[in-house]
């Protein structure tokens, strides 16, 4: 188990769990990230943060300190 | 016109391509207000159907979910629940999907369906769905959510005539496929597959109706899905290519930047033609009504009151229409998202988002625009914060007083390649960033406390923006502008002009002006001229801004301003610029032709009657170039913060931050100057 973080950007991985309980978890999991969902990090920004991820055919993108939030099991 | 029968209001996720759809729907019949009490923008427009009734369109701020975490999304729930009052409730609901991804979209479509409303579903961008090889049966769908659903595409038109007559044959009576929301819907699918948010018992069982939990919402979308969606493969190359260009490490903000310089370019110079022209055209009618109405205090009134406030409100738009036309084609074709991630990790370190470098930058041109743009942020407090530092970024409108000052009492030495001159006007530039980051940085921590908000932007697809949608977004801001702060600005400007016009009748002044009628009437032209610029400058002398030169002098002579300079920065609540050429009357000088050169020569020479030293020195430019750099002097600054912050609490607050802060940073200057022997 690791964060979102720590997934390589080309890489894919699936949502196990939210650390923390809070309105941005709700919205979070409002955007599809719901565990079990599959999530592909597709690259990170030229300084490093934030980075891009597919969620459900969408493109979102999220800071990096938001990803260390969600945990995940790498595929 | 009959009057709207009942009101719909479209739902949907941002990037939906809802608000095309609303412009689709109502065309030029649309209008923009604020909801009372929030600073969401409310959005309506008039829509025919076939049978000739009218309704109202509502289109509500795009929100991913029913959960409220922003004034927007509360609003659409709101809106939803019936709570904003007559005022914005919907008789029906019209949610608003992106075809190509109702994996992640029927979410919220599932959430609208639980408030029990009387809904449809309307499947948008079907073009772009059926290029990607995506088939959706739509009759499936429909059975599955018991309302109706409709394949439309808002940006071809198609379907947009049968959403049309749905909505004309689901009116008021409750028949059909509208009442069936309300439950009934699901139990009729008859393959036993029961939408458990579509359901009217399954939503009672568990009120409040919002509370769908996320993980059962979207494994009902996944089943759904399944059942109605069909995708034959294609390649999805075109995003990918694009993308890795556009948020490449090193092209991506190359072309960043070059972008950004285009448009700063262009609101900074291209604007420049458009606005000259207009100036122009106000000076003819100005010209046009010295000829035809009797010289007097009407004359006056709409030469120099109205008509100069006219022009005031009437030279911001170029810049407005040339920045929202920027803003608009970012925004649709999907570049906007791009530029924030690129640009979120160098704002964050103020505390703002990537968004935020857009209004900021246009600020460098005119706040005006900028405030303005600060509608793309999302979040109300880096709204707010961006609002708060945007009248600190150096305007073009400071740029003829700095000109001037340095001209005046900078040297023109030079150090290499780096000369005094632009090295002074460069610092302010700086100095207004600087104090713009301490601002942000300060307000983050105390007004607007709170984490730097939760930022999951989505990055929607590349697409093509519809010249439809780019002309009405630029109209739409215009209007919003010469409407709501207009009004404000033309109505400071009639006060700046009582100001400066009245009392009148002081002895000097009717001295100089029978001299110079006299000087007229024997032949004397040039001196004549040179009495009536006299007589002018004893008017403006004499009158109640003379007076309130005089009033505020000792609250800014420490700054080593004078009551002259005084009377000058009363005047550039008008404009920043108008200080030139009032300091231009108030000497005696032409000011109509080019105050700044002839004051160039004048100011270093004035000379303080009491004391016979130089009334200003470069020491008192500084602390006077300081004071424009970091002060909050233009009303129509303060006109539209007001408007976009829908209260008058934010822009009183700037008024007297700002000002505060550019008076001890010009006391600072000119007595820290003076204790090492300056000046």
């Amino acid at each position: 188990m690791r964060s979102l973080d720590g997934i390589v950007p080309g890489s894919r991985a699936v949502v196990h769990d939210i650390e923390a309980e809070d309105s941005f978890t709700r919205s979070l999991l409002e955007l599809g990230l719901v565990p079990g969902t599959e999530v592909e990090v597709v690259r990170r920004a030229p300084l490093g943060d934030p980075i891009e991820l597919v969620v459900r055919g969408s493109h979102f993108s999220i800071r990096r300190q938001e990803a260390r939030r969600i945990l995940v099991k790498a595929l | 016109m009959s009057k709207p029968s009942e009101r719909i209001a479209l739902v949907g996720s941002p990037n939906s391509g809802k608000s095309s759809l609303f412009n689709r729907l109502t065309g030029l019949r649309q209008k923009v207000a604020n909801y009372p009490g929030v600073t969401v923008e409310k959005r309506a427009g008039t829509c025919h159907l076939p049978s000739g009734r009218q309704v109202e369109i509502l289109d509500l701020p795009g929100t991913y979910s029913l959960t409220p975490r922003s004034p927007d999304e509360a609003l659409v729930r709101d809106v939803l629940e019936g709570r904003q009052g007559a005022a914005a409730h919907a008789d029906r609901v019209v949610a608003v999907v992106d075809a190509t991804r109702l994996d992640r979209q029927l979410y919220l479509a599932l959430q609208i369906l639980r408030t029990r409303r009387p809904a449809m579903l309307v499947l948008n961008l079907m073009d772009e769905a059926e290029a990607q090889g995506i088939e959706i049966d739509v009759p499936a769908l429909e059975r599955l959510l018991g309302i109706p659903v409709l394949a439309v595409s808002a940006k071809t038109g198609m379907g947009v005539d049968r959403l049309r007559q749905t909505i004309d044959r689901a009116n008021g009576n409750g028949n059909g496929h509208a009442a069936s929301a309300n439950g009934n819907g699901a139990g009729a699918d008859g393959n036993g597959h029961a939408v458990e948010a579509g359901n009217g018992h399954a939503a009672a069982a568990d009120a409040p109706w919002t509370e769908l939990d996320p993980a059962h919402g979207f494994r009902e979308v996944e089943s759904i899905v399944r059942q109605v969606v069909r995708r034959r493969p294609t390649e999805k190359a075109v995003r990918g290519r694009l993308d890795a260009v556009l948020t490449h490490r090193i092209f991506g903000p190359l072309i960043f930047v070059i972008l950004m310089a285009t448009v700063f370019q262009s609101i900074y110079a291209w604007a420049t033609p458009a606005m000259d022209l207009l100036d122009a055209g106000v000076r003819a009618l100005a010209g046009l009504g010295r000829a035809t109405i009797p010289a007097g205090p009407i004359q006056s009134l709409l030469v120099n009151g109205i008509l100069a406030g006219v022009g005031t409100v009437a030279s911001f738009i170029p810049q407005l229409a040339i920045l929202f036309f920027f803003i608009a084609v970012m925004e649709d074709t999907g570049y906007m998202a791009r530029a924030a991630f690129l640009m979120d990790r160098v704002m964050g370190s103020v505390g703002l988002p990537g968004r935020a470098f857009l209004p900021l930058l246009s600020s460098f041109a005119c706040a005006i625009p900028g405030i303005m743009a600060t509608r793309t942020l999302p979040s109300r407090n880096d709204r707010l914060a961006t609002i708060l530092i945007a009248p600190l970024m150096s305007c073009s409108a400071r740029l003829p007083v700095y000109a001037l000052l340095i001209g005046a009492f900078i040297p023109n030495r030079h150090f290499g390649i780096l000369s005094l001159r632009g090295l002074t006007l460069l610092s302010m530039y700086f100095l207004g960033i600087l104090a713009a980051l301490g601002v942000a940085w300060v307000a983050r921590r105390t007004v607007l406390r709170g984490p730097r908000t939760a930022h999951v932007l989505e990055m929607p697809p590349y697409r093509v923006p519809s010249v439809r949608s780019v002309f009405l977004a630029i109209r739409e801001r215009c209007l919003l502008f010469l409407g709501q702060a207009g009004s404000v600005i033309l109505a400071v400007s009639i006060v700046l002009w009582f100001l400066a016009s009245y009392p009148g009748g002081h002895p000097e002044t009717k001295a100089l002006e029978s001299r110079a009628a006299a000087a007229a009437s024997a032949g004397h032209a040039g001196d004549a001229a040179k009495l009536r610029m006299e007589a002018s400058g004893s008017a403006l002398r004499h009158s109640f801004a003379g007076q309130l030169g005089h009033l505020i002098e000792p609250a800014i002579a420490p700054l080593g301003f004078d009551w002259k300079l005084g009377v000058g920065l009363l005047s550039s609540i008008a404009a920043r610029e108008v200080m030139v050429s009032t300091m231009a009357t108030m000497n005696n000088l032409d000011g109509s032709a080019d105050p700044s050169e002839s004051l160039r020569q004048a100011l270093p020479r004035a000379v303080n009657p009491k004391t016979g030293l130089p009334l200003y020195t470069p020491l008192i430019a500084i602390s006077l170039m300081v004071f424009f750099a970091l002060a909050l002097q233009c009303m129509s600054t303060v006109a539209v913060a007001k408007r976009e912050t829908n209260s008058w609490r934010w822009p009183i607050g700037m008024l007297v931050m700002m000002n505060v802060m550019a008076w001890v940073a010009s006391l600072a200057v000119y007595q820290g100057g003076r204790m090492l022997g300056w000046g």
